[in-house]
């Protein structure tokens, strides 16, 4: 307990990252009510006449079909919290076990890990998700494992630069000598040890995900029983001369929630990591 | 200084040794996506909405598809070794060649955008490393942070709606006005009018990564006895800042953008997308609009095998530039 309130009174003297934090919180809560505020069934055409301009029935317009932007733009909340979490968490479990292993067992396994974690880091990350939604097909579920696929490599390192320290502690060698087997002393002793730089980290992923997910559906790969901010931003791109609410709205929606990722991510860092805290 | 001479050219050849485990990884990651692909692997090697019954015998035959897995990637490698990409049916041409074609508009488009970010990153990060904790510093922090977090794509679309439709300075989309038969220096002011708003975009990212280097750099620079002596000897700032510091910092600044070679790529699709610039980017996106699968994985082969290429370049490039690296 006493850990935790130390946490948050130097993770509340970064301001931004309180700031950030809120943000993330707020977009949290439009997500969970959104059935009960969203001003129109954003599926129903027609609510409006078609492209009519933001006005205090239309807070932010309509689309093409007429659709109404607002109610839209709240569904698509639901869909980039979630795979920005979901991604995010399945990349950091990858990256933790291969760090971890990389790391506590160190030689041959250790290089072999590490060149595949260069080699992901090294692709054109973007591109590979692309390719791999216009083959695999872009549902939901694909998305999130393709995205996670490509984000393991940054948790990997961080992990492992911190177990190849860590195990060569004396705490280590205690359990070693008390008889625990590996896993218990990888997981029970040296990773929670381990985990700082790793809790900034994904939140840092969670940025990235939404990124990557806004940008596979901008280019139509999206999942079609779902709404997405992206999609919303592919479609605007037909209409930019006429409606200019179209590109607007949703697109200032990702780059809010993108930038609360990453404040939460620094003031992570900073209320985490002894060394920023000195300064 | 033979001694020298002999551990660089060493080092590069340690160095195209480590390509080809890599470009030999890329080569895999193909073939694991082309024949994981839901149904009949002859899809993804033809494109699904245009092939004949005969064209998919043809390809079967051509890569294969009936004999077992190791001999397949054995069919596959030696049709990359020469050079045969596919064929794809959309653009009733070889892979390849509609790729190459698109190439040059890229490279404009790229190579503009990073020697804008480069130039003017540099001056920021410099600017901004020479009082670490002042308002501008703070300042400096918040526009990186807002230049990782900002969608390009978006940011694209933002700027088409302010500049050419509400101002009408810029022209919305393309890369020269259509039906204008311009020669000469009207041509290239053309283009370069074209060219202003995709290039901008793209080097926010960029320009936000230069500076935060060069800052960090800069920072860690200046705080070293090399500077303490050359301010010791009474330079002039300038000079300190300039051809003491700068020159230290610029090295890792160069091989991190060096290594970010795949988000150059990556940033490139959209944005092009966007401004329907007509280059690789373009055309990826116009490959996943016809489902054409070949032109897809040819674009992957050709794009990994340049980002491989880039960073192996600029390893060696490194070891030429830093005077520290020795390869024994």
């Amino acid at each position: 307990m006493a850990f935790l309130q130390s946490f948050l009174t130097t993770y509340a003297q970064s301001k931004l990252g309180v700031v950030g934090l809120s943000v993330f919180l707020v977009f949290i809560v439009l997500a969970v009510v959104t059935p009960y505020i969203a001003p129109f069934d954003p599926d129903a055409l027609l609510v409006g006449k078609p492209l009519s301009p933001p006005s205090s029935t239309y807070i932010m317009g309509t689309d093409s079909f007429g659709r109404d932007v607002l109610s839209r733009i709240l569904y698509g909340t639901r869909a980039s919290l979630l795979v920005g979490v979901l991604a995010a968490t399945t990349s950091a479990i990858i990256g933790i076990i291969v760090g971890a292993i990389a790391g506590y067992f160190g030689g041959r396994i250790d290089d072999l890990l590490m060149r595949v974690a260069e080699f992901f880091i090294v692709l054109p990350q973007f591109f590979l998700a692309l390719i791999m939604a216009a083959i695999y097909g872009p549902n939901l579920l694909n998305i999130i494992l393709i995205i996670s696929i490509l984000g393991w490599p940054t948790t990997a390192r961080l992990l492992r630069a911190q177990f190849l320290y860590l195990r060569e502690l004396d705490f280590v060698a205690a359990s070693k000598v008390v008889g625990e087997p590996k896993i218990r002393i990888i997981f029970a002793e040296i990773f929670p040890n381990a985990l700082s730089p790793i809790i900034a980290n994904s939140a840092l992923l969670v940025g990235t995900a939404v990124l990557l997910e806004s940008g596979l559906s901008f280019m139509g790969l999206s999942d079609p029983n779902v709404f997405s901010w992206g999609k919303m931003l592919g479609e605007a791109q037909n209409y930019i001369r006429q409606a200019w609410w179209l590109a607007t709205f949703p697109g200032s929606c990702i780059f809010i929630l993108v930038l609360a990722a990453n404040l939460i991510g620094d003031g992570l860092d900073q209320a985490l990591n002894p060394r920023l805290r000195a300064v | 200084m033979s001694g020298r001479t002999t551990s660089t050219s060493k080092y590069i050849v340690l160095k195209i040794l480590q390509f080809i485990p890599l470009l030999f990884g890329v080569v895999v990651v193909n073939f694991v996506i082309i024949h994981s692909a839901p149904g009949d692997p002859a899809f993804a090697l033809a494109g699904r909405s245009l092939a004949s019954e005969e064209y998919l015998t043809m390809i079967r035959h051509e890569y294969g598809l009936d004999k077992s897995l190791p001999e397949q990637f054995f069919i596959y490698l030696t049709q990359l070794l020469q050079l045969n990409l596919g064929y794809s049916l959309f653009y009733r041409s070889p892979v390849l060649d509609v790729i190459l074609e698109r190439v040059p508009a890229t490279l404009l488009l790229a190579g503009t955008g990073l020697g804008i970010a480069f130039i003017f990153g540099i001056i920021l990060g410099v600017l901004s490393s020479r009082k670490p904790r002042s308002f501008k510093s703070n300042a400096m922090s918040l526009f990186t942070l807002i230049g990782f977090s900002i969608p390009e794509f978006w940011l694209g679309q933002m700027l088409i709606l302010v500049f050419s439709i509400m101002l009408g300075v810029f022209p919305v989309q393309g890369i020269i006005t259509a039906r204008a038969e311009l020669t000469g220096l009207q041509y290239v002011g053309d283009v370069i009018s074209h060219l202003f708003l995709p290039a901008v975009t793209y080097a926010l990212f960029f320009l936000a990564l230069v500076s935060r280097l060069t800052r960090a750099a800069m920072i860690e620079a200046l705080s070293s006895d090399y500077v303490t002596a050359a301010r010791a000897k009474g330079l002039k700032e300038r000079t300190v800042l300039l051809r003491h510091a700068l020159r230290n910092a610029l090295l890792p600044v160069v091989t991190v953008l060096g290594l970010r070679a795949g988000v150059a790529i990556s940033g490139a699709v959209l944005i092009e997308t966007v401004f329907s610039w007509p280059g690789i980017g373009r055309l990826t996106s116009e490959a996943i609009n016809a489902r054409d699968n070949p032109m897809l994985m040819g674009l992957l082969i050709f794009l990994t095998t340049s980002v491989i290429l880039s960073t192996t370049l600029t390893d060696v490039l490194y070891s030429r530039l830093d005077p520290r690296i020795r390869y024994r």
